[in-house]
C-alpha cells in the first residue's frame, strides 16, 4: 500500500507541475534552446537537486510522444535484429520562488517489442561489469514495458544555503512472448539527498549522498525439450568467460549502490564552469529463491562488487552572437565476481572487470544564423574482461567522432524548419582476445568470438534529421521530429570468419517524435 | 574560453591514464600430471607414447596429450574444475596371448573420475592401465529414452536392448542374464544422490532378466542382434510421424504379469504388453512389490550376465531412508560386458559399472534432459569384414564405444 501510495504520489508531482500554466519553454527561441535546457538538467542538476536554488534556465514543462525502430545484422550478437519502441513522457520544472521551493517531475512509459538475440534471457546485459545473466542459445521474441518515474525537490533553507533530494523509481518487465517463457522484472529505487553552499554568488559548493537498490526477479520456465527438436533450449547462468552453471536454481538478483558525490560551480562574468564526481560501491548479489535446509546449500550463489567513478564536467559561455557548451565525462568501473562452490563450500573469485569511457563534446550555438548549432564529438571507450579461472582475457580499446550540424530555416514564430545531420566513424584502436583454457569452451566459440568481433569492428554512422516547430491552440509550441541513423561496418578486424555479420550488412534506426510544450 | 577547453581536455587525458594504470589478475591455471601404469596382469606393456585424454566435467572440453617414454602426460594451462581422466591402449591378438592367455585383440583402459584441481595447484594422479578379453557377446544398443513426437502416447513402451555376437562363431543366449543396475537417478537432477557402494567386486541390480533356453535353444550366428523388447510391438505403425521403433521382429519379449500374480504381487497392464508370437524372457528379480515390469530407467545402465549363478544376495539402498529399496548383488566377475549410460556429461559420480567393465560411460546429450527425444546408444563398427559381417568396436570404454542414434535402429548391423 506505502508503495503505491508512493507512486501516486510521484505522478502527482510530475503531472502536478506540468499542467501548471505557461512556462518559459514556450517563450525560448527555438527546438535547439528547448533541447539544450534539458540538457542543462539532466547532465548538472539531475545529479546534484539541491543545486535546482541557481537554475537559471526557466520553468519548462512538456509532453511527448515517440515511437522509434531499428533493424539490421550488425549488432551485438546477444542483442536485437530487431527492436520497436514506442514512448510517452512528461517533464517539468516548476518554481515557487515565493517559497523557495522548485521542483522537478517527469513520468514516462514505455512499450515496445524485440526479435533475436542468442544466449540472452535478460533482455538487456549488464552495464555495470557483471558477468551473471541466466542465457539459453535459443533466440527469442521479446515485449518490454517500463515505468520510469524521476522527481526532485529543492528548497532554499537560508540565503546561502540550499537542500534537495533526487528521487527516482524504474519499473520495467520484459518477457519473451513463446520459445520459453521467461519473465524478467527489475525494480530500481534511487535516492540522492544533497546539500548546496553559495560561498560568494559566484562559486558554489554541493555534496550528497546516493543511494540505489536494484532487485531483479527473473521467472525462468525452461522449455522441455520435445522429440527431434535443436539442443537450444538448455538453460545456463553465466558467471564469467567460460565459467558457467549449466544447472541453475532459481535466483533472484540484488544490486544495491552506495555512494557520494561532491560538485562545484563557478561563475564567471560570460561563462559557467560546472564540476561533478561522483564515487560509489556497489554489490550485486544472485540468491537462490529457495534454501533446501537438507542440502545445506548456500543462499547467495554468485556476487559481484564494483567500484564506479564519473567525473561530469560542463563549460558554457556566452559570446556576441552566440555561446559555447563543452561537455566532459569520464566513467571508470572496476569489478571482481565470485562464484560459490558447493565442493569447497567457499567463494572462489574468477571474474576482473575494467572499463573507462570518456566522451567529451564541444557545441557552438550561433544566435541569429541559418546554422544553428555545429558539434564536434569525441568517445573513448576501454574495456577490459579477465576470467582467472581460465585465463580467458577480452580487451579493446575504440574511438569515436562526431561531427554534427543543425540548420534553421529563419526565426519565425509561426512556424520553423530545422535539418540536421551528423556523421561518425568508430575506429578500433586495440584488441586483445586470447581465451587460453577456455578455446574450446562453447561462451568463447558462441558468445565471447563473435561479440569480439562486433566490438573490434570500425563502422560509420551517418543520420539526418527534419524539424518543425509551430504554435498551437492556447499558446503552446509543438515540435515534431523524425529522424534516421544508418550504421555500417567497415571493416572486421578481428575472427571475421567466425562474426554474426560481414561487411555487406548494416543497422538503421529510425524515429518520429512529438512534443507539446507548455 | 580556450584555455578552460584544453584545461579540460588535460584532465581527462590525466584521468584517464591513471585509471589506466590498474593491473590485471594473472590466470589462476592448474596443472594435471597424468602417470600410466599396468595391472599386475599387464606387467610389461609399455606405456610410452599412449594418448592420455581429460574431460572437464562442468564445460565439456576435452585435451589429449601423449604419454613421454616414461609414462608421464603433462595438461598445462587447464581451468581449475573437475575433471575425468582416462586412457587405453589396444593389445593386438599376439601380444593380448601373453598376458591373457587368449589369442584375441583387447583394449586395456584406466579411468579416474571426478579429480577436482584448485587454483594453481598441479595435481598429480596414477592411472593403471587394465582389462579382461574382450567378450564374444557385446550389448549393441541400448535405446531406454522413449519416443518422440509421439504424443505421449508410447511413452518409453518402445525400449529395447540388442545383444550381438561379434565372434566368429556361433553363440548362445540361453540362460545369460540381464541386469538393469542401479541407483535408478543418474545425475539429471540436483538432488540426485550417487549409491556410494563400492563397484569393486559387485555392481547392484534393480531387475534380472534371463534368456530363455536349456543350453542350446536359442543360437546366435556371428554377426547377428538379438533385440529384447519391453514389448515386441510395431509402434511404427501405430504412429507414423513419431521417432520410434518397429519392435515386432524383436526376438525376445519382457513380460511380468503372470510371473509378478504367481507371487502374489501385480504388474502394470499399461505399459507391460505380452506378445504371444515372441518369446518372453524368464523374470527373475524385479525390486518393486507391486505395478512393476521391465522398463529400464532413462538413463539405463545394464549389463550381460553368465549363466550358471544363482543370485540371492542383495543389499539395501543405503541412501534412502524413506523406505526400504534393495538390490541384488551381481559379482563383477560374472559380467560378460556392460554399458555404463549416465544422464550428463557431469554424472561420473553416478557410475554403476567398475573400470574393468566399463572404463568411461556414455549419454545422449551432454547436458542431460534426453527423455522421450527418440535417442538410442549404439555401439560403433570398427570394420566391416569382406564377408558383411561387422566386427564392433568393444574396448570396454562407453565413452568412445558409443554413438549417439536418433532413431533407434535394432537389427540394423545384421548380415543382410
Amino acid at each position: 500500500m506505502k508503495k503505491q501510495l508512493s507512486i501516486i504520489g510521484i505522478i502527482f508531482l510530475s503531472f502536478g507541475s506540468c499542467f501548471a500554466g505557461n512556462s518559459d519553454t514556450t517563450r525560448v527561441s527555438d527546438i535547439v534552446d528547448r533541447s539544450l535546457q534539458r540538457e542543462e538538467y539532466h547532465l548538472i542538476f539531475d545529479k546534484v537537486p539541491s543545486l535546482l536554488s541557481v537554475w537559471e534556465k526557466g520553468d519548462y514543462a512538456l509532453i511527448s510522444t515517440g515511437f522509434s525502430s531499428s533493424k539490421g545484422d550488425y549488432t551485438h550478437p546477444q542483442l536485437f535484429f530487431s527492436k520497436n519502441l514506442f514512448e510517452i513522457r512528461s517533464e517539468s520544472i516548476k518554481s515557487l520562488p515565493a517559497n523557495g521551493w522548485r521542483f522537478f517531475g517527469s513520468v514516462a512509459y514505455t512499450n515496445g517489442n524485440a526479435e533475436t538475440g542468442k544466449w540472452n534471457m535478460s533482455y538487456y546485459l549488464p552495464t555495470n561489469g557483471s558477468p551473471y545473466y541466466y542465457m539459453i542459445q535459443q533466440e527469442g521474441t521479446w515485449k518490454s514495458q517500463s515505468y520510469d518515474f524521476n522527481v526532485a525537490a529543492q528548497k532554499n533553507i537560508s540565503g546561502r544555503l540550499s537542500a534537495g533530494v533526487g528521487l527516482k523509481y524504474l519499473g520495467d518487465l520484459h518477457f519473451r512472448t513463446f520459445d520459453s517463457r521467461n519473465e524478467n522484472t527489475t525494480l530500481k529505487i534511487q535516492v540522492l539527498p544533497s546539500l548546496s553552499m553559495n560561498l560568494d554568488d559566484k562559486n558554489y559548493i554541493s555534496i550528497g549522498l546516493l543511494y540505489q537498490r536494484l532487485k531483479n526477479e527473473p521467472d525462468i520456465s525452461n522449455k522441455y525439450q520435445h522429440g527431434t527438436e535443436p539442443e537450444k533450449y538448455h538453460l545456463f547462468f553465466n558467471q564469467g568467460l567460460g565459467t558457467w552453471d549449466n544447472s541453475p536454481s532459481q535466483m533472484r538478483m540484488i544490486d544495491s549502490r552506495y555512494g557520494a558525490f561532491i560538485s562545484y560551480r563557478k561563475l564567471y562574468k560570460n561563462s559557467s564552469l560546472d564540476a561533478i564526481y561522483t564515487m560509489d560501491y556497489g554489490s550485486e548479489e544472485w540468491l537462490l529463491k529457495s534454501v533446501s535446509t537438507l542440502n545445506n546449500r548456500k543462499e547467495e550463489i554468485s556476487r559481484y562488487s564494483y567500484f564506479s567513478h564519473d567525473l561530469a564536467l560542463r563549460h558554457r559561455s556566452k559570446t556576441s552572437n552566440g555561446s559555447y557548451v563543452t561537455n566532459f565525462d569520464v566513467k571508470n568501473i572496476l569489478g571482481d565476481g565470485a562464484v560459490y562452490k558447493e565442493s569447497s563450500d567457499a567463494y572462489q573469485d574468477n571474474y576482473q572487470f575494467f572499463s573507462i569511457t570518456a566522451d567529451l563534446e564541444v557545441s557552438y550555438i550561433r544566435s541569429n544564423s541559418v546554422l544553428r548549432q555545429l558539434s564536434a564529438r569525441l568517445k573513448l571507450d576501454n574495456s577490459s574482461q579477465n576470467d582467472y579461472n581460465y585465463g580467458h582475457i577480452s580487451e579493446y580499446t575504440n574511438i569515436e567522432g562526431t561531427l554534427s550540424a543543425d540548420v534553421i530555416t529563419g526565426k519565425k514564430r509561426d512556424v520553423n524548419f530545422i535539418f540536421g545531420g551528423h556523421f561518425s566513424y568508430k575506429m578500433n584502436l586495440s584488441g586483445n582476445h586470447n581465451p587460453m583454457a577456455a578455446a574450446s569452451n562453447f561462451f568463447n566459440t558462441e558468445i565471447a568470438v563473435p561479440a569480439f568481433a562486433y566490438h573490434t569492428s570500425d563502422f560509420y554512422r551517418a543520420g539526418a534529421r527534419v524539424s518543425s516547430e509551430f504554435d498551437i491552440a492556447g499558446g503552446y509550441r509543438l515540435d515534431i521530429s523524425l529522424s534516421g541513423a544508418f550504421l555500417k561496418p567497415v571493416s572486421i578486424n578481428n575472427y571475421e570468419n567466425q562474426s554474426t555479420f560481414t561487411l555487406n550488412d548494416n543497422y538503421y534506426i529510425m524515429s518520429l517524435s512529438l512534443c507539446f510544450n507548455f | 574560453m580556450k584555455k578552460i577547453n584544453l584545461s579540460l581536455i588535460i584532465t581527462a587525458l590525466v584521468t584517464v591514464i591513471m585509471i589506466s594504470a590498474c593491473e590485471k589478475k594473472a590466470p589462476e591455471l592448474s596443472v594435471i600430471e597424468v602417470t600410466l601404469a599396468t595391472s599386475a596382469a599387464f606387467n610389461g606393456v609399455s606405456v610410452s607414447n599412449i594418448p592420455v585424454e581429460i574431460t572437464n566435467t562442468v564445460d565439456n572440453t576435452k585435451k589429449t596429450v601423449l604419454t613421454n617414454p616414461a609414462g608421464v602426460a603433462l595438461f598445462e594451462d587447464l581451468a581449475p574444475s573437475t575433471y575425468n581422466i582416462s586412457a587405453s591402449k589396444e593389445l593386438t591378438a599376439e601380444v593380448a596371448f601373453n598376458y591373457t592367455g587368449f589369442s584375441k585383440a583387447l583394449t586395456i583402459n584406466a579411468n579416474l573420475q571426478n579429480i577436482a584441481v584448485m587454483p594453481l595447484q598441479t595435481s598429480k594422479q596414477t592411472l593403471t592401465l587394465d582389462g579382461k578379453a574382450g567378450g564374444d557377446l557385446v550389448i549393441k544398443e541400448v535405446y531406454s529414452l522413449g519416443a518422440a513426437n509421439d504424443g505421449y502416447a508410447i511413452m518409453f513402451k518402445d525400449q529395447f536392448f540388442e545383444i550381438f555376437n561379434n565372434s566368429d562363431e556361433i553363440q548362445y543366449l540361453d540362460k545369460l542374464y540381464i541386469a538393469y543396475l542401479s541407483p535408478t537417478k543418474a545425475g539429471q537432477g540436483a538432488n540426485d544422490v550417487p549409491l556410494g557402494l563400492p563397484l569393486t567386486s559387485f555392481v547392484y541390480a534393480s531387475k534380472i532378466l534371463q534368456f530363455p533356453g536349456t543350453g542350446t535353444q536359442y543360437p546366435l550366428e556371428p554377426g547377428m542382434g538379438a533385440v529384447v523388447a519391453i514389448n515386441a510391438i510395431n509402434y511404427k505403425e501405430q504412429k507414423p510421424l513419431a521417432l520410434t521403433v518397429d519392435n515386432s521382429k524383436a526376438q525376445f519379449d519382457t513380460y511380468a504379469i503372470t510371473w509378478l500374480q504367481s507371487l502374489g504381487r501385480t504388474g502394470n497392464s499399461f505399459f507391460d504388453v505380452d506378445n504371444p508370437n515372441v518369446p518372453n524372457m524368464n523374470c527373475i528379480y524385479l525390486n518393486i512389490q507391486n505395478n512393476g515390469f521391465f522398463n529400464m530407467d532413462d538413463y539405463a545402465s545394464i549389463a550381460l550376465v553368465k549363466s550358471g549363478p544363482v543370485f540371492t544376495e542383495t543389499i539395501k539402498d543405503p541412501t534412502i531412508t524413506t523406505s526400504e529399496v534393495y538390490y541384488m548383488k551381481i559379482p563383477v566377475s560374472e559380467i560378460i560386458d556392460g554399458v555404463d549410460i549416465l544422464a550428463k556429461s557431469s554424472s561420473a559420480a553416478f557410475k554403476r559399472l567398475p573400470t574393468v567393465i566399463d572404463a568411461g560411460f556414455t549419454y545422449a546429450q551432454e547436458n542431460g534432459s534426453a527423455n522421450y527425444t527418440g535417442k538410442s546408444l549404439r555401439r560403433k563398427v570398427a570394420k566391416t569384414l569382406a564377408s558383411g559381417r561387422k566386427v564392433l568396436q568393444d574396448s570396454n570404454n562407453s565413452s568412445s564405444d558409443f554413438e549417439v542414434v536418433a532413431p533407434a535402429t535394432p537389427h540394423s548391423y545384421n548380415i543382410k
